[in-house]
């Protein structure tokens, strides 16, 4: 029996198993075409990932600062004054904030621009909900015998003028005695009263009622309004 | 013994020596598109919280809830969250005012859900999208408002 020679089997034709060019193309352009979709796939879902976060970080930093109840723009929390908004320039913005540096930034108030330094096109913007306005005053003369309620002030200045033999010996601010003179109470004074609910005024007088109180209080005339803060490279 | 053929060739091997034959690019361009497929399902399913849209929402729900906090109220009261939260009736008296306020201030796009011990306001927050949220306390319990883009 002649020994068994293992032997490469050639084919008789002498065609080996070749990679083709052409499937070796139309690999390639699968494999690229796959690997597209997955790029795409990949930057769909990490689309609203944060790639600045420093930025907002800074933009919700500074619009925190401008709105807080302590800040130098505000009468309380969210309450913008409107006459020292107007006062706001790009130094001031960044002695609130030192962090910000010298990064370009902008402070916008419904549009319009208050503070701004350079020009934060691409940056990141926290949008923040306000009230802008102030105290404004507000008079009444009301006669002396009537209890009067007041819209919501933080004072009241109280002129007295009663006629005759009229006079006030006291006033009260709900319920609560805050002007006693026995003498008789007389002029102008100012009462300082709670934001905490409306006052209501009532005058204490000897020999009658007759005569008036002009009082003019302050009650806050705010507007909604949107802060924009953009803080950008 | 294995069978041989009968005119006498030593395998079965067909004779104009054509193989069936895997073609080997096919293969391995299958076997990257399957690693490449793998690693684009982990970013369609794992994909991270959009941190920057609930950012935004959460401001703007809290600065709705610290402005409501000091509004006063229609009917009696300190402030209209605290009448919204004492009964259902002073909650009913602040409904209507409650309801324009927070269409006053917050924007054109945002929709709210406003809920108090004593009642609630506005439409169901959508599952799977990104929602703000705030709360704030009150004499009679918290309020809590959930705000997202319609």
């Amino acid at each position: 029996m002649t020994p068994r020679r293992r032997r490469l089997r050639q084919p008789a034709t002498g065609r080996r198993a070749q990679a083709t060019l052409a499937s070796l193309a139309l690999a390639l352009v699968a494999l690229t075409a796959v690997a597209a979709m997955g790029v795409v796939v990949a930057d769909d879902a990490l689309a609203d990932a944060d790639r600045t976060p420093e930025q907002r970080r800074l933009a919700r930093g500074l619009s925190d600062r401008l709105v807080a109840a302590d800040a130098p723009l505000t009468h309380r929390a969210n309450v913008l004054s409107a006459d020292r908004v107007a006062d706001l320039d790009a130094s001031r913005v960044e002695s609130l904030v030192p962090a910000v540096g010298d990064r370009s930034f902008a402070v916008r108030l419904d549009g319009r621009t208050l503070a701004s330094r350079g020009s934060p096109a691409d940056g990141t913007t926290v949008r923040r909900l306000v009230l802008v306005g102030d105290p404004r005053a507000t008079r009444r003369t009301v006669p002396l015998g009537n209890a009067t309620t007041l819209p919501r002030t933080r004072r009241v200045d109280v002129a007295l003028a009663p006629t005759g033999n009229t006079s006030v010996v006291g006033v009260r601010v709900n319920g609560r005695v805050v002007r006693y003179d026995l003498d008789g109470l007389d002029g102008e004074t100012t009462l300082r009263t709670s934001r905490q609910r409306p006052p209501t005024l009532r005058f204490e007088t000897r020999n009658g009622t007759a005569g008036t109180a002009t009082l003019v209080s302050y009650p806050l005339d705010a507007d909604p309004g949107t802060l924009a803060v953009t803080v950008g490279a | 013994m294995r069978d041989r053929p009968p005119d006498g060739r030593r395998s079965t091997t067909a004779t104009d020596g054509t193989r069936g034959q895997l073609s080997l690019p096919l293969v391995e361009a299958a076997v990257g598109a399957l690693l490449v497929a793998a690693v684009a399902l982990g970013f369609a399913l794992g994909a991270p919280d959009p941190g920057t849209r609930t950012a935004q929402l959460d401001a703007y729900a809290a600065d709705a809830t610290t402005i409501l906090a000091s509004d006063p109220p229609a009917g009696t009261g300190i402030s209209r969250l605290a009448a919204a939260s004492r009964s259902s009736t002073a909650f009913d008296r602040e409904r209507t005012a409650l309801a324009a306020r927070l269409d006053e201030l917050l924007p054109a796009a945002v929709v709210y859900r406003l809920r108090t011990p004593a009642g609630t306001l506005g439409h169901r927050p959508p599952a799977g999208r990104a929602v703000g949220r705030a709360v704030a306390p009150t004499a009679y319990g918290t309020v809590v408002l959930e705000v997202w883009y319609a």
